[in-house]
């Protein structure tokens, strides 16, 4: 089979930051810079070897792809969120472009980054089906032939000729969905959309994209953190990170690789970065660190131990200043954030260094990787003000052993972030 | 440019513009017919009667009338132009189709409005003329349809132009505000190409809308100061416009979504 895509030296920068005064005079060197025939100075492509290098204002959510995609290849994509995955479908869909690299794509391209596009709501179900449809790059004709169709998946035959304002907005999604699933192109480009829908309709919308929904020649490019669907839809699986391509090959292979996070940065058991972050008078984060019951700095760990984060900071001014503590899963999404309740403890408001440490129990996350990022605040019944905000500053590892051999579960099984153990009991009835 | 592909997406365009503009408003379509016409009683009475400016003998309202109508529509295109990006970056962001689709659609939908706001021009003339009044329509007439084409190519090529810089520097959007009421007031609106200079008339034609105006004051009520290098010197704006807006929309519309 011959490829369909073809990605060669595919690299996508974006400027951060405020566009002002700056970006004009920036622009200008650049054009001039072009116009010369030199490299561009504001870029950050190219220099250092490619690699990332810390850049204020520009950052690279895509760096050097390489991909081939062959017809009939049903590809998925996955990593955290801001690894770049969202950024390459927009490419591929020719809603954004690269700032470097060719893209090649064979056929035609539909894309599903959002479904119901374009639907407005004092137009009827049917006028949006038409509205949508062209959107999509359908002409009138195409849609007449579907028409039918489209309205019989969706299930919304009743209310056809209702306005979509009158509808449920599970109701808009059904129909965006049925106009999208009917628009037979050569290669479609999914983003996360099924997140949306209820369970029934998800089902549904999953079966028309397997194999047998779709004609076999069909390429499909699908991004989605259910590490299910994947595997129930693609025959071949990418892993991206930080925009970097880490690892290409079989769904059930590249899956294992991602959630085992060997993907992943150095675990950090020690921080105190946080020059950047101490430009306000009533108080300065020092360090953090995360520790077992004995004090010691720890990276991974079984998950029989209590994990404690210590925070290290210095109050200024004689306010109740507390910390509180995010902890996010491996896919960059927030599990839980944690405060303490009780707010009128003195020892918490004196000024001078504090310690505070925060005790996660035993028998509570599952295995996999972790990070920790903190808020320090001034807590009030109004609105709370925060003073400092960190990115994810510690990352630790969770090994659950008993799990592994004494029930001889594997955590990929059933993938879950917490497995806390609660209490159970039991009697013979 | 695959526009031609998309025909049937604005003509779609088109409806949801003309229905959800219908729907919303009170009035219907009373209120396209109803613009215009306030629009003219202002400026009869700040023109006409207080700064008391010449009319080459037209009616004033009528006048005034002719002179707002091909403005308003010229404004409008301009206005789709200009804010093409602004105005969809939820949609651009989601799916890729010729972006262009948008504005010409607007500039579709706004002559069909305008048809009824024409309708009651019409009606006003013969009103106009039965009372007795020196008008001379020919039969140049049939030439205002081409002519609001000119508006509408001029203001796509012009707002295209603008939007596609307003994307990065969201601050010209002050700029073009001072542009826009400066242009109108260097297009014969609410006074006559008469009451210009005559040595400074040649320069000002090539502001396309000195000769779509005094054209159609010409076809319609047989009064003008009009010369025929003046409608070439407009279409000749009018196309170097539209050359240079496409070619920069052509360019910027694949990166806009970075810098909005």
């Amino acid at each position: 089979m011959s490829p369909v895509i073809k990605i060669e030296n595919l690299y996508k920068e974006y400027r951060l930051g405020t566009i002002g005064y700056g970006t004009l005079r920036e622009d200008m060197v650049s054009w001039w810079a072009k116009i010369k025939g030199r490299p561009d100075p504001n870029s950050i492509i190219g220099q250092s070897n490619g690699k990332i290098i810390s850049s204020t204002d520009h950052i690279l959510a895509l760096n050097n792809i390489n991909l081939e995609v062959k017809q009939g290849e049903r590809l998925g994509i996955i990593g955290n969120n801001g690894a770049g995955k969202t950024t390459l479908l927009k490419i591929l869909a020719q809603i954004a472009s690269p700032t470097h690299g060719r893209v090649m794509a064979k056929g035609k391209i539909a894309s599903l980054i959002a479904v119901g596009t374009g639907f407005h709501s004092e137009l009827t179900g049917r006028e949006n089906v038409y509205l949508n449809g062209s959107i999509l790059g359908l002409t009138k004709k195409e849609i007449d032939n579907r028409f039918n169709e489209i309205v019989e998946f969706s299930g919304v035959e009743k209310f056809i000729d209702t306005p979509v304002k009158r509808y449920s907005s599970g109701m808009s999604v059904r129909l965006g969905f049925a106009v999208a699933a009917h628009l037979d192109p050569d290669i479609l480009v999914v983003d996360e959309v099924l997140a949306v829908g209820d369970a029934e309709f998800r089902k549904k919308a999953l079966e028309k994209m397997k194999p047998d929904g779709i004609s076999e020649s069909k390429t499909i490019l699908f991004v989605s953190h259910n590490m299910q669907a994947i595997k129930q839809l693609c025959d071949r699986c990418i892993l991206l990170d930080k925009g970097n391509l880490i690892i290409d090959g079989s769904p059930d292979e590249v899956i294992s690789y991602y959630l085992k996070g060997d993907s992943n940065n150095e675990l950090i058991s020690y921080n105190d970065n946080f020059t950047h972050l101490n430009n306000n008078d009533y108080v300065s984060i020092n360090s953090v660190r995360l520790i077992d019951k004995n004090n010691n700095e720890i990276k991974e760990v079984e998950n029989n131990q209590t994990i404690g984060v210590e925070i290290n900071y210095d109050i200024k001014k004689n306010k109740l200043i507390l910390p509180s503590v995010n902890v996010y899963n491996n896919f960059g999404e927030v599990l839980f954030s944690s405060i303490d309740r009780i707010l009128n403890k003195a020892e918490a408001r004196k000024l001078g260094q504090h310690k505070c440490i925060l005790w996660f129990p035993n028998y509570f996350f599952s295995e996999g990787l972790f990070s920790v990022a903190i808020t320090l605040f001034i807590p009030s019944p109004i609105t709370s003000e925060r003073l400092i905000e960190t990115e994810q500053i510690l990352r630790f590892k969770i090994i659950d052993r008993d799990l592994n051999e004494l029930i001889g579960f594997k955590s990929e099984d059933r993938p879950t972030s917490l497995r806390p153990q609660f209490e159970w009991t039991y009697e013979k009835t | 440019m695959g526009l031609w592909h998309y025909r049937d997406l604005i003509r779609l365009f088109v409806r949801r513009d003309l229905v959800s503009q219908y729907k919303q408003t009170i009035l219907g379509p009373l209120y396209f017919a109803i613009t215009p016409i306030v629009g003219t009683l202002i400026n009869t009475l700040i023109f006409g009667k207080i700064a008391k400016l010449s009319t080459d003998g037209i009616p004033q309202f009528l006048f005034y009338m002719s002179g707002n109508l091909f403005w308003g529509y010229f404004s409008t295109c301009l206005g789709a132009g200009k804010s093409v990006f602004s105005s969809n970056v939820a949609l651009f962001s989601q799916v890729y189709f010729p972006r262009l689709s948008v504005p010409i659609s607007q500039n579709i939908s706004a002559f069909i409005k305008l048809t009824i706001q024409f309708a009651m021009f019409a009606i006003f003339i013969f009103y106009f003329f039965f009372q007795g009044y020196d008008l001379q329509p020919s039969f140049g007439i049939s030439l205002i349809p081409i002519l609001l084409f000119q508006c509408s190519l001029l203001g796509l090529g012009t707002g295209i132009l603008m939007s596609s810089f307003t994307t990065k520097y969201r601050d010209l959007n002050f700029i073009y505000r001072f542009i826009t009421s400066f242009w109108m007031y260097a297009s014969p609106v609410v006074y006559p190409l008469s009451i210009i200079p005559e040595k400074w008339r040649y320069a000002l034609s090539f502001n396309p809308m000195v000769g779509i105006i005094e054209t159609a004051r010409q076809v319609i009520f047989g009064k003008s100061t009009l010369e025929p290098i003046y409608i070439f010197n407009g279409l000749l704006t009018t196309f170097i416009m539209l050359f240079i807006g496409l070619l920069i929309f052509n360019r910027v519309e694949k990166h806009f979504l970075d810098t909005v």
